[in-house]
This record gives C-alpha cells, structure tokens and sequence, in this order.
C-alpha cells in the first residue's frame, strides 16, 4: 500500500494504460464480433468451423500467443493488442452467437411473418433480446484482458504489470504488492461496474412476472 | 376481395421424405372463415405458410385477388397479411402498445395514428387498456398474450389473416372464449381467414368452410354441414365422427328447425334465443318436463320448436 501512497501519479498513469488497453482491445473486438456472429448465425457450417479455429485459438497460452504474433506485429504494444482482441474475439462470438440462438424460434417466426425485413429483425427483436448473453460475454472478456494486459507489460505495452515485473526483478515486495492491488481492484470493478450496467440496461420488467397476474 | 386460389400446388421438403403437400387446388372465397383440418403431418401448416410465402411451393402458383403472389416482395406481401401463431410470439421486450404497433411501425404509419389504433384494438379485443397498455407479455396470462396477438395480426387492417393454430395451447375454457371472440371479430370485420387447426370441435364451430387434409391430398372441401352430411371417405367420417348425429344439429341454427308458434303456448316450456343451434335446442328440450321451446328474437317469440321438429329435421333451404 505504502507504495501506491507515495507515487499515487506513476500508478495512476500505469492504472489508466492498462484499462485503455483492455477497453481498445474490447471495442475493436466487439465491432468485429458482432457482424461476424449475426453472419455466422445464418450459415451454421461456417459457423462450427469458425468456432473450432476460435477454441483452438483460446488455448494457446497468452504468452505464447503475444510472442507468435511478435514477428508481424514487432515487441511492442501492436502485438498484446491483437493478442487481446483475438482472445475477446472468441469469448464475444460465442456468446453473441449464444444470444442470438437463444432467441424463441416463435418470435422470429412471428416477426417475419408480419414482413420484418433481416436487418430490421436483427436491430429491433434479435440484438435487444440477445443482448443479455452478449454483455455477459462483454463482461467476462473485460476480466480476462486485464489479466492478459498485465502478462502484456513484459512486451512493453505498458499498464500495471510493469509494477509487477518490476517488483519481481528488484525485489521489491511493495511494488510486487501495489501492482497485484490494482490489478485486482481494476478486475473487480470492472466486472462488477459492467454487472451493474448489464442490470441497468436489461432492467425493463419484461421477465418479471406481476404477482397480480400470476 | 381477397379471393385466394391454389392452383395445383406441391411442396417437397429438403431431404424430406415425398410430398408434404401433393397437387392441392383450392379456391378460397373472399370473406369467408376457411378452417384447414387435419392430423399432424397433413400439410395443414405448410399450406398456410405457402400463402405469406414463409414456405415457397416446390411446383404450382398461388393467386391473391388474380395475382400471383411471388410477384411481391416477401416483405410487402407479408405486411398486408395479418399472421398469429399458437406460441403467439409477441416480442418479450416490447410492451403491449409496441407489439400491437408493430406492423403499422414498419409502415412508417404517424404515431398519432399508430396510438389511436392500437387503443381501437385493444378495445375491440377486450383489453383494458388502462391495465394493459405498458405491460410486457411475461406479465400476461396466455389467454390475453393470445389476445395481444390477434390485435396484432389485424393492427394494419388486413383483408385476410393467417391463423396457425391460434388457440392449441390454451386451456379449454379460454379456448372456449377466443373461439366465440373469433366469431364476434368475423361477423364484425369480414376479412378472409385461413385458419389451422387439429381441433375437430374448433373447426366445426368456426368454419364458414372446411378443407379436410390426409397425408398432404385436399380430401373434401366444403361447407361443414355437407362434409358431416355427405363425408367423401372412410377418412373423413373417422375423423370428424359424422356419424354423430349430434355433432351435426351443432351446425344446424335452430331457426332451420322451428314451426310457427302453437295457438296457445304450454306452460312447461323454455325460451331459447334465435342463434342457438338446434343442439343446444335439443339439451334444453331434454331437460325435465319440457313441452317446447320458444324461440326469441330480440325479446319477441318468432317460433316454436319441440323434439317431434327435431327429429323431423332441417325445413327446406340452404344451410
């Protein structure tokens, strides 16, 4: 503690590259996912075979991961980056393709019928109803980049994972302390500030059955 | 108008096995109610989805007032054809007022008018709109969720409506309800409905015409009452049990089997109103120490019936 009390600027500074990592990673991940989930969704071959290049993807060790994409992308920040994205790629695919699925087939049938039109059913009945299972997505890929971003501090992206590679190689136990605070307290609130937001937006009574009715 | 004409239509499924639908050809008059009745398998479903073309016919045409129906966009047809389904797919994240409006939004209708619409609805479908305006579906019993969707199926005042089933998974009683609702709605509005069903009961008492289906082949068309009359085959007189007499006095409106009123009227009688069917005649009559029963028409006796005019059949006329 003692170290994030005397030098509050250099951790903040670290503190908020860490989270613009993350978040960067998450929105260039999302603006990718989303289309690519609601195409999948229409063609279930391309669909199986893309989601088994994603798994496959999913357990290659982070490390490895940033260090195979060194030689393109060169030891810096470009490298976690994609690192980042491709690893939320997979987690918010398959949960928006999850959300989409989970749609009743009666209320497609019913809104296509009435003559919705695709785009119109994809804006107006399949993303709000899917967007449950997408932000739980969006959740957990927001906790696994702040700890990917943190492994991400050895190719010089930066963030709080220099405290902790720093403390480990001077020995210093209170940087080691200060960078193992932050990153959990950033972790924790950001899944718990995004746990909120998702019951923020997904609040309208539409599940909760009225007592009255029954 | 809206007159409807299959014309020799065929449906073979991917990787199915034969035809679901086999050389159906079928004029449907406008403004009538046509029940399509069959068991499971019978290509009931497919032909209704054939005509806002969710199914497309693997060979034949489909006419909507002379035109063939693939000369529209699937979309546009689509808005012009009220569609309710039995699992009635209102929108979970929509309230009432938005699911109602749903077709009139995609119209790009004024919301003055959308609002002043789906009030009507509501009204006519006997949803207090004070109650249930803002609510959302999961906070409906599945009579009104059913409700909400035959609102919405008529929200863009179509000339004709495709009903799938609407009433399969209700609870008898409120079967009972929207059926008799269903009757109001068609002497009301005169749209041409093409109606699905497995009901037996359901069809005989919605039907201005039945279409009974086996195995995808169009068995018998025709007004009920002839069907239970003069059934086509074996397949026809199983399934809507003609042999039951009684069944049939239930299409028969007891006007068709009244004498004129007796100079001098029993004491033991009963009233029974002019719309009642001849069965519901005939359980009265059969209730203790009953001579006869006047018929009333708006409060005033327009005719006598007893079990000897039962038994003695319909009076000459058209059914």
């Amino acid at each position: 503690m003692g170290y994030i009390l005397s030098n509050p600027g250099l951790v903040a500074e670290y503190f908020v590259e860490h989270l613009s990592l993350a978040v960067l990673a998450l929105l260039i991940a999302g603006v990718v996912a989303l289309p690519m989930a609601w195409i999948l969704f229409q063609n279930r071959k391309a669909a199986s075979l893309v989601l088994g290049i994603l798994g496959v993807l999913y357990t290659i060790p982070s490390i490895g991961m940033i260090i195979l994409l060194i030689p393109v992308f060169g030891l810096n920040k470009g490298s976690v980056l994609v690192a980042l994205v491709l690893y939320n790629q997979v987690l918010l695919v398959r949960n928006t393709l999850a959300g989409l699925e989970s749609v009743s087939p009666a209320v497609r049938e019913a809104a296509v019928g009435m003559g919705m039109s695709r785009l119109r059913l994809a804006w107006e009945v399949e993303l709000p109803l899917a967007l449950p299972v997408i932000l739980a997505g969006v959740r957990i890929a927001a906790v696994v980049s702040i700890s990917i971003a943190t492994v991400g501090a050895k190719f010089g992206s930066g963030g709080l994972g220099v405290l902790l590679f720093e403390g480990i190689s001077q020995s210093q136990p209170d940087k080691l302390w200060a960078g193992t605070i932050m990153i959990t307290l950033l972790a924790l609130g950001l899944f718990f500030g995004l746990k909120m937001l998702e019951e923020q937006i997904i609040s309208d009574s539409r599940t909760v059955m009225d007592p009255k009715t029954g | 108008m809206n007159e409807i004409i299959f014309n020799h239509v065929y449906k073979e499924y991917d990787g199915g096995s034969g035809w679901a639908v086999e050389d159906v050809s079928l004029r449907v008059p406008a403004r009538s109610l046509v029940v399509f009745l069959g068991p499971s398998g019978c290509g009931k479903t497919t032909l209704l989805k054939m005509v806002n073309r969710l199914v497309e016919p693997t060979r034949g045409e489909i006419l909507m007032d002379g035109m063939d129906i693939r000369e529209q966009k699937p979309t546009d047809l689509r808005r012009r054809i009220g569609y309710s389904i039995q699992q009635v797919g209102l929108m979970p994240h929509m309230t009432v007022e938005r699911n109602i409006g749903l077709v009139p939004r995609m119209l790009d209708w004024p919301g003055v008018r959308i609002r002043k619409r789906v009030l009507e609805l509501m009204a006519l479908m006997n949803l207090d709109p004070d109650v249930y305006l803002d609510r959302y579906p999961a906070q409906l019993s599945g009579g009104q969720q059913q409700r909400v969707g035959i609102a919405r199926a008529l929200a863009a005042d179509p000339e004709l409506l495709l009903m799938d089933e609407p009433f399969g998974a209700l609870d008898a009683i409120t079967r009972l309800e929207l059926q008799n609702e269903i009757c109001r709605l068609q002497t009301k509005l005169n749209k041409t409905v093409l109606f699905v069903t497995h009901d037996v009961d359901e069809a005989l008492r919605l039907a201005d015409y039945l279409v009974v289906l086996q195995e995808g082949r169009l068995i018998q068309f025709d007004r009920p009452i002839r069907i239970l009359q003069e059934p086509r085959n074996d397949f026809v007189c199983k399934l809507l049990n003609t042999d039951d007499r009684i069944r049939q006095l239930g299409l028969l409106a007891v006007t068709r089997v009244m004498m004129s009123l007796p100079e001098e009227i029993p004491e033991e009688h009963e009233v029974v109103d002019h719309r009642a069917t001849v069965r519901e005649a005939l359980s009265l009559l059969l209730g203790p120490k009953n001579c006869g029963l006047v018929v009333s028409r708006e409060g005033k006796a327009v005719g006598w019936v007893t079990l000897e005019a039962v038994r003695s059949g319909p009076n000459e006329g058209e059914a």
